[in-house]
Formats: structure tokens, sequence, C-alpha cells
């Protein structure tokens, strides 16, 4: 009686959870299902019946892995009911080859990433936004801001020496199981 | 002067990002440092698509609202063991008895069924939402709300841009999710720009009082104030302006304040249908302040921004090219 009284979670909590833990789901299901918003869809109809389930789960595991497995277990169970949607079958190779400890590592690493992006100086996450995510070469980023091609490549190692400061202890995790 | 390391750095992230290789020595491809610019580097996707994720905190308020309705679902679920067979039974012996069909539907199947509003090109549509708030949508433009609008909740999605007249009810704040960030809303009208190819979402609160969410950023709104983000940097500006204009958006005048030549074109691609290709990129940058009617032809408002000898149109057989004037 008294386990199940400390497992049962308040709606506050489950609040604090789902915040948490909402875009490394999303990012799970993306693998799978390609349109944002039905990823997104997916992810909350699985909090909902996680949520509903609280009382019944024995979860042994965090409740964050078995978050993660659920959402990818639907997202799976979904594109093969969907067979308008199809997925290129490496890609499902590549995901079977991973062992579980490391399955959702990328997707909560990305997640640690934007935040540490947030947080570099307005000048350097300028540069490093459009070379990171638009794909501006260089050059372009220097004609786009008026700035020598030199300079852009000094900003753009500030950016990465700080993100690989800021993440350096999930960096580290992550290479000792790429050694392996 | 920058230290050897820091150089090593500087080259292992453009060979990445460039692909250029000729300072780089064979040691150098299998270090730590190599390794952790690879992994950030290797992300990119992921991070990119982060970025178009609603944030955490109205994925939160949505959740919670499915979390109430799946409850009343619930009580009826237990009643009827297989409610899907039972309504298509109840179907069956009554008939016409629809009340009853479609008060079980949501049961059955437990999808949340989404009404979309689609804007043409050059189009401009005006819907009243089940709660008597009046939207007019702009050109290009998608609206999206689920059944349980007006009851449940007050959510809508937009990609585009529109005008809201919102009904105000303390109960259900309305909230409006556009790209990246969402604006909730106490019983106001305002006008929202968010193109999902813009990379600029454009707020201007008319009356009322809004607050504006974009990750762990908020900012509160008073009326007669625009606030602007630019989603590729990141910055949020807002500023005082004309609210007479803004109150003739509906009749398709478009105002300008300080805009660049590059959003305005983005804009006219949107209400005309038209492709249209710099000469120049410095073009883009140039700024235009000013009303733009949207409702007239393309031609008219090529015209009045000619008149202002900074650009020249050109039509051509499938796009029209912006060159410099002399």
């Amino acid at each position: 009686m008294e386990t199940k009284e400390r497992l049962m979670l308040t709606k506050e909590q489950y609040g604090t959870f789902f915040k948490k833990n909402y875009h490394t789901a999303c990012l799970v299901a993306l693998r799978y299902i390609p349109d944002i918003d039905r990823a997104e869809d997916m992810v909350q109809d699985v909090f909902v019946a996680l949520w509903e389930k609280r009382k019944e789960l024995q979860i042994e595991r965090n409740l964050k892995s078995y978050l993660l497995s659920t959402v990818k277990n639907h997202a799976i169970n979904r594109i093969q009911r969907d067979k308008t949607n199809t997925v290129s079958l490496s890609k499902l190779e590549i995901d079977l080859e991973e062992s579980e400890s490391e399955e959702f590592e990328k997707e909560e690493l990305s997640v640690k990433l934007a935040e540490a992006i947030k947080t570099l100086p307005p000048a350097c996450h300028n540069i490093f936004s459009l070379a990171y995510k638009e794909n501006f070469t260089y050059q372009q980023i220097a004609d786009e801001l008026n700035l020598s091609k030199n300079t852009v490549k000094t900003q753009m190692g500030i950016a990465y020496r700080q993100l690989r400061d800021k993440l350096r202890q999930s960096l580290i995790v992550l290479m000792q199981i790429f050694q392996k | 002067m920058k230290s050897k390391s820091e150089n090593k750095l500087d080259d292992l992230v453009s060979f990445f990002h460039e692909g250029e290789r000729e300072d780089l020595q064979e040691e150098d491809y299998y270090g730590k440092e190599f390794k952790s610019v690879e992994k950030i580097y290797s992300l990119r996707e992921k991070v990119t698509l982060l970025a178009k994720l609603k944030p955490a905190e109205s994925a939160w308020a949505e959740t919670e609202d499915r979390m109430i309705e799946k409850k009343q679902n619930l009580i009826v679920q237990k009643f009827l063991r297989f409610p899907y067979v039972a309504a298509l039974f109840i179907l069956a012996l009554l008939g016409g008895a629809l009340g009853v069909v479609t008060y079980l539907s949501p049961t059955s199947d437990e999808q949340v069924l989404l009404t979309e509003i689609v804007s043409g090109t050059g189009e401009m549509k005006q819907v009243e939402l089940p709660d008597g708030t009046n939207a007019w949508l702009g050109s290009n433009s998608i609206l999206k709300y689920n059944n349980k609008f007006g009851e449940r909740n007050r959510f809508v999605k937009l990609d585009g841009e529109a005008m809201f007249d919102v009904t105000s009810n303390d109960k259900l704040p309305f909230l409006v999710n556009i790209q990246k960030a969402s604006i909730k809303v106490h019983g106001t009208k305002f006008v929202v720009t968010s193109y999902a190819q813009g990379n600029k979402n454009d707020v201007v609160l008319l009356e009322g009082k809004v607050e504006y969410l974009r990750q762990e950023h908020s900012s509160f709104m008073i009326p007669g104030e625009s606030l602007s983000d630019n989603l590729l940097t990141d910055k949020i500006t807002q500023k005082k302006v004309e609210l007479d204009s803004y109150n003739q958006w509906k009749e398709g005048k478009v105002f300008l304040d300080n805009n660049s030549l590059g959003y305005l074109v983005f804009l006219m691609e949107q209400w005309y249908g038209e492709k249209f290709v710099f000469n120049s990129k410095n073009l883009k940058e140039l700024t235009f302040t000013g009303v733009i009617n949207k409702n007239k032809p393309l031609d008219y408002n090529l015209n009045i921004i000619e008149l202002t000898n900074k650009v020249k149109f050109e039509k051509n057989e499938n796009e029209i090219s912006i060159i410099e004037q002399n």
C-alpha cells in the first residue's frame, strides 16, 4: 500500500516531467513520422495514455526511458499501419543495432545542445545559427553580415568551444560508448 | 594572439562546415577534439527540428486539456465495454438517433478531429469560430482548430497571417500557436503574421492584452504596440505603432515600418502568387516604410515601390526581376 502511494504522481509533478521530456520525445517520434504536427500529436497522445495508466504501471526503470520507448513503439506501429508513408529500411536497421542504453542519447543530447546554443553571445549566435541551422557557407555568412571570412571562422571556433565545454559531461559519456 | 589549440579547433570546425582539410594533419582525425566537433555537427538536423516544435509550455496546456477530455470519455467507456460496436448497434436499432451517435463518436475514435481553414493566393477569408471569435485570414494562410474548440479549449494553430477579434472568456484562454511561439490572449483584437517560410513572427495589438510566449521567454503587449521576432537571430523587438493603420488591415492595407524589401517581396509572393528574383543581394536589405494595399493589382503596388527611385521591376516570362535603379 505504502509503495503505491509513493509512486502516484500528482498532476503538477507530471507537468514538470512533461515539460522536461516533451521535446526529446518529439525527436524520437520524428525519426519515424516526418510530419511535425502529427508527431507532436502522437507524443501528446502517449503522455495522456501514460497519465491514465499511472496507477497500474509497475515501472522498474525510470519513467523517462519508459516514455521514450513507448513513443518509439507507437511511432513504428503507426507507420506500419499507414502504408502511404514509406520509411527507408536503412533507417530502421540502424535503430536495431543500437543498444538500449544509448538508444535515445542523440535526442537527449540534441535538446541539451539546443539549450546551450541559446546561451551563446549574440554576435556569435547569429553566425553559428546561419552556418549550423541554415547551412550557409562561411563566405555567404561573411557577405550577409559584412564580415571577413576569417572572422566567421574564428567565431565558429568560439561557438563550438563554448558548446563543447557546456556539454562536456554528456559528450564524454557518448564518446566512451562509441569507442567500445 | 590565439593559442595553437584554439587554431586547431577553428580548423576542425571549418573541416566539417566547409570541407577544408589543408590545415589538418593525419593525427587530427583521431583526436578527442575531432570527435566532439563531429558529434555537435552531426546533430544539426535534430537541433533544427527542435526549433520547429511548440514550446513545452503550450504543448502541456494542450495535453492537460486532453487529459480532462479523456477522463470524461472513460466514464462512458466503463458503461459500454465496446463503445464503437455499441454505437453502431444503437444506430441500427434507433435509425435516426443521430444525437446519440455524435455523442458517442469521440469515444470510439480517440483521434481529435481537426478543422482546417485554408485561404488561397490573394484571397482573404472571414470565419466565425465556435466561441464567437472573428478571424480574418490573409493570403495563403492556414488556420486549424480541433472539435473541442470553444468547449474544452480555445487553441488555434496559424501558418500565415490573420487578424483576430477575440471574445472574452476567463475560463478558457485563447491561444494562437505559430511557428516556435504562442500568443496567449485575453479578449482582444490583434494581427499576426507568421508564414512557415518567412523566418519572422509579427504581432500587432489593437485592443486588450496578449502575451507572446517563445520558449521560456514571455512578453506582455499593450494596445498600440507591435512585436517582431526574428527567428534566425532570436531577436525580439517591441515598439509603438500607428493604430489607425492596423484597424484597416481587413480592407487589405498593410503597413510597413522599416521592413526589408526581402520581406515585402516575400509577402507579395504570398498575395499574388508571382515569383520574384533579386538581381543583387544588397537589394534585399533596403527598408521601406509606408502603406501597401494588397487588394490592389500587383502592378499598382510595384509602381508605388518604383516611385521610391530605389528599385525597378522587370516582368519576364515566369518571374519578376528586381534591379537597382540608378
